[in-house]
């Protein structure tokens, strides 16, 4: 079990660097400005603060995966740190589920404190917890566990500058999946429809664990919503970090 | 005796920018003695780290086959019989040294309860036992260098593998490294290692192969392959007469006199002697007479090629 060390070893590695308390710092920050902001709405401010909190938890996971996770493994070939772990006696797929896995944890335990702090500030301010909220900060932690892998892969693959933009990319194309899917309706173009259509299955559909309105309007989630998104992240997640172990294999270091 | 390392028409082709092959290293057969101390030498470019990163399992050969200890390369359990000291090598910087050893040691598969004694040991024995809890980042390069060169350490393995140890040392180091890689063989460790210092691989080495071009240009044990004989004299003289000077240029290779001392180099024993004489009958007094004898730095200058 050699990719726990190694995703320990990762997790203590991107719990260490600067970009992560920052980023969590700026996240708080914006949460509780969210409420001030609502205060300008007539009787919506709390409604207002979870939008704002949610979102915020949303895009700061994302800028995390993007600026840590997308450079990950690049960053190892490039520092050549790469060398000494490699020559030990481990399978590359090991390397690249410990990396995959301690970059996951750093997104937990990030999601939970800027969970965690949006909970405590959102009932302060006379807000009342339901499990379809805490259901949402956990879907959207999964959502990140998919980017991660997709960051995993492009890191293998490409530079971490490459990576960064395709990495990023790939979460706003993969939040649009629904238009990707209506373009056949406008276009006569063959060859147009079929790449939508590639790309529509091909690429992380993000809106699967997007439910982001319907907690902000206090709406009950069905089970099956979560069900989905978990057998979802499970199956997409494992085909990327399959990708990703089959081009480290074939890499020559 | 078994053997340590083997390698059997290794050949590595990469493939660069716009498929253009780059063919690192070719047809390389090698056997290193289980016990022994293997030189591994060539100009930058030669093959020889790309050599290594085959051993160590980092690159994939094209063809051929490399094993150590009798198991393939591409076979995971071949790592465990391995420590390698990469050329330069590179740690994680947020961690200490105290931590990056026990880092490797977890990897290595030593017991968790056996970790700190072990990291501890090993610290106190390359010099860094005060450097424990200090962050990696402010390293020197010969910090990191004896630190990467306890990770090797770390299993006691069977076999080392080291690119360049003495890079980036001061003398001090440089010596302590040596002694460690004698002390290892004396151990039963084989070493395997590659260097540009070439009298210290003189020094240590059992064994030498010398590559050029990714070819192995000539392999077996340093007294085989080093010319013995006596390839040039060196004499210091001095209270001469100055007669004698015109007769040494005629028998010297090189000369160089400053008032009423000469220094003559001459490429026979024969023509010293000759010249001890001429000395001494112009009233001249013979100070030192130093015979030079091939060592490997003249043999990899007279077998490199394209250098």
């Amino acid at each position: 079990m050699k990719f726990t060390i190694i995703a320990l070893n990762t997790f203590r590695e991107t719990m260490r660097d600067r970009i992560l308390r920052v980023i969590v710092g700026v996240s708080i920050f914006v949460i509780v400005i969210s409420k001030i902001i609502g205060e300008l709405s007539i009787g919506q401010d709390l409604k207002i603060l979870v939008d704002f909190s949610l979102g915020t938890i949303d895009i700061f996971g994302v800028v995390l995966c993007i600026f840590i996770g997308a450079s990950l493994i690049q960053r190892e070939i490039d520092k050549k740190t790469l060398y000494t772990i490699l020559s030990c006696p481990m399978n590359r797929w090991e390397f690249i589920f410990g990396k995959y896995l301690g970059m996951c944890m750093t997104l937990f335990v990030s999601t939970l404190v800027m969970g965690v702090f949006f909970c405590s500030y959102y009932l302060l301010m006379g807000g009342r917890l339901s499990l379809d909220l805490v259901g949402c900060i956990a879907m959207l932690f999964m959502g990140l566990m998919v980017l991660n892998s997709v960051a995993i892969l492009l890191s293998v693959l490409t530079s971490s500058s490459v990576s960064i933009i395709v990495t990023a990319i790939t979460f706003f194309v993969g939040r649009s999946t629904y238009h990707l899917k209506a373009i056949p309706q406008f276009s006569d173009s063959q060859v147009l429809n079929y790449i939508t259509q590639l790309m529509y299955y091909v690429l992380p559909n993000f809106n699967n664990f997007d439910i982001k309105e319907e907690a902000t309007h206090a709406l009950t989630i069905p089970g099956e919503i979560y069900l989905y998104a978990f057998l979802y992240m499970i199956i997409y997640s494992s085909v990327m970090l399959y990708l990703a172990s089959l081009a480290i294999n074939k890499r020559n270091l | 005796m078994k053997t340590a390392i083997e390698t059997k028409d290794l050949t590595v082709v990469f493939r660069g920018k716009w498929g253009v092959q780059k063919r690192a290293v070719h047809n390389l057969s090698l056997k290193v003695s289980e016990g022994s101390i293997f030189g591994f030498i060539g100009h930058n470019g030669a093959g020889k780290t790309t050599t290594i990163k085959i051993l160590t399992g980092l690159c994939r050969p094209t063809s051929g086959e490399a094993k150590i200890m009798g198991i393939s390369v591409n076979n995971v359990a071949a790592r465990n019989k391995i420590g390698f000291l990469p050329e330069n090598p590179y740690f994680y910087e947020y961690l200490t040294a105290g931590e990056s050893l026990s880092f490797y040691a977890r990897l290595r598969g030593i017991p968790r309860k056996d970790i700190s004694k072990r990291v501890d040991e090993l610290l106190d024995e390359v010099g860094l036992k005060d450097a424990k809890t200090r962050a990696v980042k402010g390293f020197s390069k010969g910090m990191k260098q004896r630190l990467g060169l306890a990770q090797a350490m770390v299993h006691n393995p069977e076999i080392y593998i080291l690119d360049e140890p003495l890079s980036g040392l001061d003398p001090v180091g440089r010596r302590e490294v040596r002694e460690k890689i004698i002390e290892l063989k004396k151990k039963g460790s084989s070493i395997f290692f590659t260097s540009h210092v070439l009298a210290d691989v003189e020094m240590l080495c059992d064994e030498v192969a010398l590559v050029s071009q990714g070819e192995l240009v000539s392999f077996g044990k340093i007294d085989d392959l080093i010319n013995r004989e006596v390839i040039s004299v060196d004499i210091h003289g001095e209270g001469f007469g100055k007669s004698c000077l015109k007769e040494l240029e005629k028998l010297s290779k090189h000369m160089v006199h400053k008032d009423n001392t000469v220094l003559i180099t001459v490429d026979t024993e024969e023509k010293a002697q000759q010249a001890k004489e001429i000395l001494e009958k112009g009233g001249g007094t013979l100070r030192a007479m130093i015979p030079h004898r091939e060592n490997l730095e003249d043999f990899y200058v007279r077998n490199s090629r394209g250098v």
